[in-house]
């Protein structure tokens, strides 16, 4: 008689409906996020924009840019309707780039704190209580996608709207992800009994947070543990996309990139912040933001060269922007300190509203008023200065974001993304 | 008229800015008609003041008064004497010394006269008596009916839609309440020491004049400043609870009885119109439950000691709030509570980031203001002895280690000695470990001179000035040839430990304003951006006339930081002190050799900021910020700050922001929570200040306790349901914090014995090392204190993730390594035996002695359940092999409680006996002998029918063949047909009730949900291998790994597991493990 047998007639298998709880089948659930994709590039410090995007050339009584001593406004280079500093080594990046670039300057970030710079630059408002645009892209795009939002260090405020990630170290990703594989092939317990512990574990859970009388705080937290666990597919799926050590960026910027565009490929994540620091240039300006702006341009060409590579270019939007801008003038250690009128650049593949620049500040890099109805600065009347809010309002509606909760002060709209105006 | 009160930030600066373009510093303008005599005359009066208003005054209040920006002085209703008295104490804004006595009565004279119409009484004390037919409206809250474009509602009373026609309070009993309940006790007691001249708020739009006597000035402020916008009832309120970004923070709570004077007078300039009551809520803990004492000492432990409180401290506990208070107090010791304080302190001050596996450097290894290390440098370069050149390694390492370590360190002292906790800023010492002690000549002597984590008091001697006296050779690496004298260092705390300067550094025009404003939020809470509302006007922003010294918009902030700044003075930008070439100073080249720069031989401070201050200047320059650390703990912020830096280490949540946007839906919910808890946080800073109970003053484990005491730590439940503004009030109160990597690395080890990937190398600096508290330290929500320095409050999907390879990689080793300790020594499993399964009736062991000759063995079997059960006997401990462990088993008999013979069997008639030998592959177990059976592995099983419950006798006749020098064991058992209702099912729930208890808190009764479910997934999880045939042993195939962690040794036979409890039980462990309530406390 064999074993199965023998139970049987014992009575063992009628025991064995007493099974709980069903595996789990998250495998069916998971769906790839395939929409829209989302990233900032958070330019830390505060850019020379003035060396950049919003280039400035010497007046006569200030050395605004050492590289422009002997250059007029005629001299700047322009890479389409662009114009740009040449400075850095930017030429090949605008000249690659302008046509998926929106370029706005002179916006004034009201502010030379970088703590309120930041804020205001990524939440579009200075006070404290609005979600980054990414954590309302996340939040609005991919709530249920098991690293919806990654965040590698950079401003993450999330507003209670959801739950950012993040991931440093490549060495430990794999185990992370998939924490049952033991070597190469093995596992430590398997995966039919984990799934059955974490069904179970489910359950329990649900009856908890059904429970009379919790905390907020409870709450919360249950819902958070709750949804982050059944993720066993989605994670394996990551997991999957992930490169041979090798290849992985050395640079913390470009790992950071290229982790979240894997994110982006895997269908894991829709939206990302990428931490590009080293821009707050007290002392040796040109040194500081030749090294920032050049990673910078350097780290944006990547995205776009890793982006096509990994098929997810055509459906990504991404964000440039600081804390705020450099002086235009030098300090005593040929540095530049904080001054609040800088730029934002949006890029996204072939875009309709791309290849253009929109507003302007004068040649001391003062912000000038913008007419909202003609996206020129004509002088008309309800010409407005420009501030984050303006930018952040008009990419909401470009991104298909609501601003329930979390409408801004702005009576006028600027409509950035139509290329009929500007 | 609205918009132009919301501009007067503008205004303050315009004014300012004005003067600073006319030259009107100091010394000119103003003074010039100050000094002039002749003045007596009052057309040369009026003229000097017209002279005086076109020049200095027009450009805010415009040329008739009628106030472009700044206040609309054509509609003054006051008299002659308060408008001279007001334009003493607030014109100019910034510099009011520039117009007082003739230059104020002159413009005065010309502003009353020219613009209101009136004559100027002979006697100016005696009230104005303006003419009843003067057509300027009295009311200064009017607008300009003259002007159409005012697009103010002409009621300032806030508006109240059912009230069409609101009734204005009689303007006598509005002013009769301010002088008897408001002005000495609310705006003399609190509103003055911000809001006046040349204090923190003088650029807000209320500025009060300080002193006695001045109600009707100050009453007239307060209804114009109310009357000038539709929302001043809501805003004056919620700003003094902190609200609406008052830079003063929290001033008046709920509670206090001031507030309802404060709301009663707005109530009455508000007339009819008033609101009703609605900014303050009930009781915020209304309805709120608490946890008991014994699951705040088990939460308090876990986070404070990493281990679970034992009996005598839960006893002690439960015997009222004085014994939770001492069973919590005795938590406070060890290595574990050293560590805690640790890592507190460093979520705070950030200084690992420095440390040798830090993300950023501390000290280069040449640097030459330390010649040991400089020194050793050079010889160990230039030694081609790898030994030597190691040592150096290990003593770079060694002091970079201890000097990142050296300000928690120094917290970690004085908590643990319980010695006053402003000795953390006042502290002469530091602390040292050998290798720190090395380079800084310190002569203190360690336990062991190779142990970079023994730290002990000691001072710092070891640096030198690069001054005329320094020589350095550079052949190579640095050398410092020959020096001055070793600086005895000054020290002051952590302010000037050498980590924190490099971890918080400065540059050549931040001048240390960055370490000030650290210092002040650190250890003052006082949040300087915050502290009044930073400029948005570009102008201000882009103001290049030294703007933090001149203008308002600027100085408002600066005057407060720059000062501290200065304090900091013999600071470079990185950590020496007085790193500047000559060792005179620390200042910058950049200014020394700065040809424009004011800067005179000789100073130590910049000429154009203002000079080291806290509380009064500081005047001492070799040790200043020894004077800065004594007066911050001298100041009542000081409590209040130490109660901020440590409420996140164990609320697990930083404090609550005070919310800044009125029209945000979540602002007064929001609001109330802030209120609360800074009320609370100022009663724990006075209690800590004074000390706890009569305790001693300043004693951090005191306040500790008392952070753990309160609501905010234990509430536990709502006994109502919440609406959903309380649901934001409490959104930080309460149980259920995720445990941080650290913590839950140490709640790890203290229930199985071990932490995920534990290991030590004696050879490192930090021996002991885990996967939590490293490897996935941020992948779990941990710091790096560098990049990241907020921890994660709420677990995602790789979070989660970490914690299940958490449970994965230790959950079986876990059960192996306790079933292998002796009992009463396990740490889970002391009642519980691995041969329990969910069908056994009764079991007893038996050793099976080697031999030749069958000799008898008794069992006695207590049995519960009647009805068709089995027989079985089981080999525990086989071992592979021909020579393997065996049993010849003979026969078998089994007996009922009154001695009758129930079933008796000849081991090589048991197939045929209706009985199985089966292995656990499904193959038979074994194999008949002429005249026995023997048994290499699996078991023998014949079905049974029990008529009676009680004690059955087994007699087994068999002999055993050892191996590796172990007898063979036999497990007999009566098993039950099912799962339910059996002694296996009670013992297993007891075990499971262990573990809900140990590894989640909770306390299930014998009959529980709960429980049962519990018990269900183990049966799930044991029939699952039961039933399948599974490989005996708890690593059965690929699919399972149960290595021994570092320090343990599991042989073949721990990891065999005939009954398939061990594996079950490992899963459980892991199902335990992963559990919401294991992570979060």
């Amino acid at each position: 008689m064999d074993r199965r047998k023998f139970l049987s007639m014992l009575g063992y298998a009628s025991a064995s409906l007493a099974l709980p709880i069903s595996n789990m089948s998250h495998a069916a659930e998971f769906v790839p996020h395939t929409g829209q994709l989302f990233l900032t590039v958070q330019a830390g410090g505060g850019w020379d924009v003035s060396s950049f995007c919003d280039p400035k050339v010497n007046t006569a009584d200030t050395v605004i840019n050492n590289w422009a001593v002997g250059m007029t406004a005629d001299d700047l280079p322009k890479a389409g309707n662009i114009p740009y500093a040449p400075f850095a080594n930017n030429a090949a990046f605008f000249e690659r780039f302008s046509k998926d670039m929106l370029v706005i300057n002179g916006v004034d970030m009201q502010t030379n704190s970088h703590r309120v710079g930041v804020m205001h630059a990524w939440s579009g408002r200075t006070s404290v209580g609005f979600p980054s645009m990414t954590a309302l892209f996340a939040h609005e795009h991919g709530s249920a996608l098991p690293v919806s939002y990654l965040n590698f260090g950079g401003y993450a405020e999330t507003a209670g709207l959801i739950r950012y990630s993040r991931i440093d170290k490549v060495s430990e990703l794999r185990s992370v992800l998939e924490p049952n594989v033991n070597g190469n092939s093995g596992r430590f317990y398997a995966q039919s009994d984990v799934n059955q512990i974490v069904a179970a574990q489910q359950a329990r859970l649900e009856k908890m947070k059904a429970s009379d009388g919790l905390l907020p705080r409870q709450k919360s937290a249950m819902e958070a543990y709750y949804s982050a666990r059944p993720n066993t597919v989605a994670l394996e799926q990551f997991a999957s996309v992930i490169p041979d050590d090798s290849l992985i960026e050395n640079s913390k910027t470009l790992f950071q990139a290229q982790i979240a565009i894997l994110g982006f490929k895997a269908g894991v994540t829709c939206a990302a912040d990428i931490d590009a620091g080293g821009f707050d240039s007290h002392q040796n300006n040109d040194n500081e933001q030749t090294n920032a702006l050049t990673n910078l341009t350097e780290l944006l060409t990547y995205i776009w060269d890793y982006a096509q590579a990994q098929g997810v270019a055509d459906r990504l939007t991404i964000m440039v922007g600081s804390d705020f801008a450099r002086t235009p003038y030098y300090n005593n250690s040929d540095g530049k300190n904080h001054w609040p009128v800088g730029s934002y650049m949006m890029m996204r593949k072939d875009a309709t509203w791309g290849n253009r620049v929109i507003n302007a500040s004068d040649a001391n890099q003062n912000a000038l008023a913008l007419n909202p109805d003609t996206l020129l600065v004509d002088g008309e009347e309800g010409s407005t200065t420009l501030h984050p809010m303006h930018i952040h309002s008009a990419l909401r509606n470009e991104l298909g974001l609501s601003s329930s909760g979390f409408a801004f002060s702005n009576s006028q709209e600027f409509d950035f993304f139509n290329a009929g105006l500007g | 008229m609205a918009k132009k009160w919301n501009v007067s930030r503008t205004w303050v600066f315009m004014c300012a800015l004005l003067l600073i373009l006319l030259g009107c510093e100091s010394g000119s303008g103003y003074d010039e008609i100050q000094t002039d005599d002749s003045s007596d005359d009052r057309g040369a009066e009026l003229t000097q003041g017209q002279a005086l208003y076109q020049a200095h005054c027009a450009v805010c209040h415009e040329d008739q008064g009628q106030a472009n920006l700044g206040t609309p002085l054509n509609q003054f209703s006051d008299s002659f004497e308060n408008l001279v008295s007001r334009t003493i104490q607030t014109m100019p804004p910034g510099s009011t010394e520039d117009c007082v006595g003739d230059c104020a009565e002159a413009v005065s004279e010309y502003i009353f006269e020219s613009f209101l119409g009136q004559d100027i009484p002979v006697d100016p004390t005696d009230p104005a008596d303006p003419d009843p037919t003067d057509p300027v409206p009295t009311d200064p809250t009017d607008p300009d009916p003259t002007d159409p474009t005012d697009p103010v509602p002409t009621d300032p009373i806030p508006a109240d839609p059912d009230d069409p026609d609101p009734t204005p309070t009689d303007p006598g009993v509005i002013a009769a309440y301010y002088l008897e309940n408001v002005e000495n006790q609310v705006v003399q007691e609190t509103c003055i020491e911000c809001h006046s001249i040349n204090e923190a708020a003088q650029s807000s739009d209320l500025i009060f004049l300080a002193g006695s006597n001045l109600a009707e000035e100050n009453q007239l402020t307060f209804s114009q400043y109310f009357s000038s916008s539709s929302n001043r009832y809501g805003v004056i309120l919620s700003k003094v609870r902190g609200g609406s970004n008052h830079g003063g923070l929290l001033q008046l709570s709920c509670d206090d009885e001031n507030f309802k004077t404060l709301e009663n007078y707005l109530q009455l300039l508000a007339g009819s119109a008033a609101p009703d009551d609605t900014i303050c809520a009930g009781s915020f803990w209304d309805g709120v439950t608490l946890s008991s004492s014994e699951d705040t000492l088990r939460r308090a432990a876990l986070i404070t000691a990493g281990r679970l409180p034992n009996s005598d401290e839960y006893a002690q506990a439960q015997s009222g709030d004085a014994g939770l208070r001492l069973a919590l107090k005795g938590l406070m010791q060890g290595e574990n509570f050293h560590d805690f304080l640790i890592r507190a302190a460093n979520d705070r001050l950030l200084t690992l980031a420095v440390a040798p596996s830090g993300e950023t450097n501390f000290v280069a290894k040449n640097d030459t203001f330390y010649p040991v290390l400089a020194n050793s440098n050079y010889e160990s370069s230039a030694s081609a002895d790898p030994e030597e050149q190691a040592n150096f390694k290990r003593l770079w390492d060694g002091y970079e280690l201890g000097a990142a370590m050296a300000p928690l360190e120094l917290v970690a002292y004085v908590v643990e000695n319980e010695r006053p906790y402003t000795e953390v800023l006042t502290a002469n010492y530091t602390l040292l470990n050998p290798y720190s002690a090395q380079i800084y000549n310190s002569d203190v002597e360690f336990n062991d001179p190779n142990d970079a984590l023994e730290f002990k008091p000691g001072v710092h001697r070891g640096q030198i000035l690069n001054d005329s006296n320094t020589v350095i050779i550079r052949d190579g690496q640095p050398r410092v040839d020959s020096h001055g004298g070793f600086i005895e260092y000054p020290h002051a705390g952590l302010l000037n430990e050498p980590s924190v300067l490099r971890r918080f550094p400065s540059t050549d025009t931040n001048r240390n304003r960055a370490r000030a404003n650290w210092a002040f939020y650190e250890f003052l809470y006082v949040d300087i951006e915050k502290s009044a509302a930073r400029t948005t006007d570009p102008e201000d922003l882009a103001d290049t006339d030294n703007p933090t010294l001149n203008n308002p918009a600027c100085t408002v902030c600066h005057v407060v930081m720059d000062p501290v700044a200065g304090a900091f003075q013999n600071y470079g930008d990185t950590m020496h002190y007085r790193d500047a070439k000559n060792g005179l100073s620390a200042l910058p080249s950049s200014y020394t050799n700065d040809r424009e720069s004011e800067y005179q031989e000789g100073d130590i401070w910049f000429r154009d900021m203002l000079a080291p201050a806290f509380n009064g200047e500081i005047t001492e320059q070799e040790n200043s910020l020894q004077v800065l650390a004594q007066r911050i703990t001298e100041d009542d912020r000081f409590s209040v700050a130490s109660v901020v830096f440590w409420w996140s280490s164990i609320m697990s949540l930083p404090i609550h922001e005070a919310p800044e946007e009125i029209s945000d839906a979540s602002y007064l919910p929001k609001l109330n929570a802030y209120e609360a808890q800074q009320g609370d946080i100022n009663e724990l800073a006075m209690q800590f200040s004074q000390g706890f109970y009569g305790g001693t003053v300043y004693n951090l484990k005191d306040l500790l306790v008392e952070m753990m005491m309160s609501s905010w730590f234990q509430a536990s439940g709502t006994s109502n349901a919440l609406s959903e503004d309380r649901e934001l009030s409490l959104s930080n109160a309460g149980v259920d914090r995720l445990l941080t990597p650290e913590a839950l690395a140490l709640k790890t080890k203290a229930l199985v014995g071990f932490s995920w990937g534990e290991s030590t190398d004696a050879d490192e600096l930090d021996p002991t090392t885990d996967f939590l508290t490293n490897k996935y330290v941020t992948y779990y929500g941990g710091i790096d204190s560098y990049g990241i320095t907020e921890r994660s409050k709420e677990i995602t999907a790789l979070m989660s993730n970490v914690a299940l390879g958490n449970a994965l990689q230790v959950s079986c080793p876990a059960v192996v390594a306790d079933f292998k300790r002796i009992e009463n020594e396990r740490l889970i499993f002391n009642d519980m035996d691995i041969y329990i399964t969910p069908v056994t009736q009764a079991h007893e062991q038996i050793e099976i002695l080697d031999g030749s000759t069958a000799v008898s063995y008794t069992a006695t079997l207590s049995v519960g359940n009647t009805g068709d059960n089995t027989l079985r006997l089981s080999l525990d401990n086989p071992t592979s092999g021909n020579a393997g462990r065996r049993v010849y088993i003979d026969s078998f008999t089994l007996f009922d409680p009154s001695g009758a013979q129930v079933i008796t069997v000849q081991g090589e008639d048991i197939i045929t006996s209706g009985g199985v030998a089966l292995d656990h592959d499904g193959g038979t177990a074994g194999s008949k002998q002429s005249d026995s059976w023997m048994l290499n592995s699996g078991y023998l099983e014949i079905p049974v029918t029990l008529s009676s419950t009680g004690n059955y006798q087994l007699t087994l006749h068999a002999y055993g063949a050892e191996d590796e020098s172990i007898d063979p064991l036999i497990s007999a058992y009566i098993n039950d047909t099912n799962t339910a209702g059996t002694t296996g099912e009670a013992s297993i729930k007891q075990q499971l009730q262990i573990m809900h208890n140990l590894f989640l808190g909770e306390s299930l009764s014998n009959d529980s949900e709960e429980l049962q479910d519990s018990y269900d997934v183990l049966v799930a999880l044991w029939q699952s291998r039961w039933n399948a045939g599974t490989s005996p042993n708890v690593e059965a195939n690929n699919d399972e790994s149960c290595n021994a962690p570092d320090g343990f040794l599991f042989s073949n036979e721990d990891k065999k597991d005939p009954q398939h409890m061990q594996a079950t039980w490992a899963r459980m462990v892991l199902y335990f493990m992963t559990d919401y309530k294991f992570l979060h406390e």
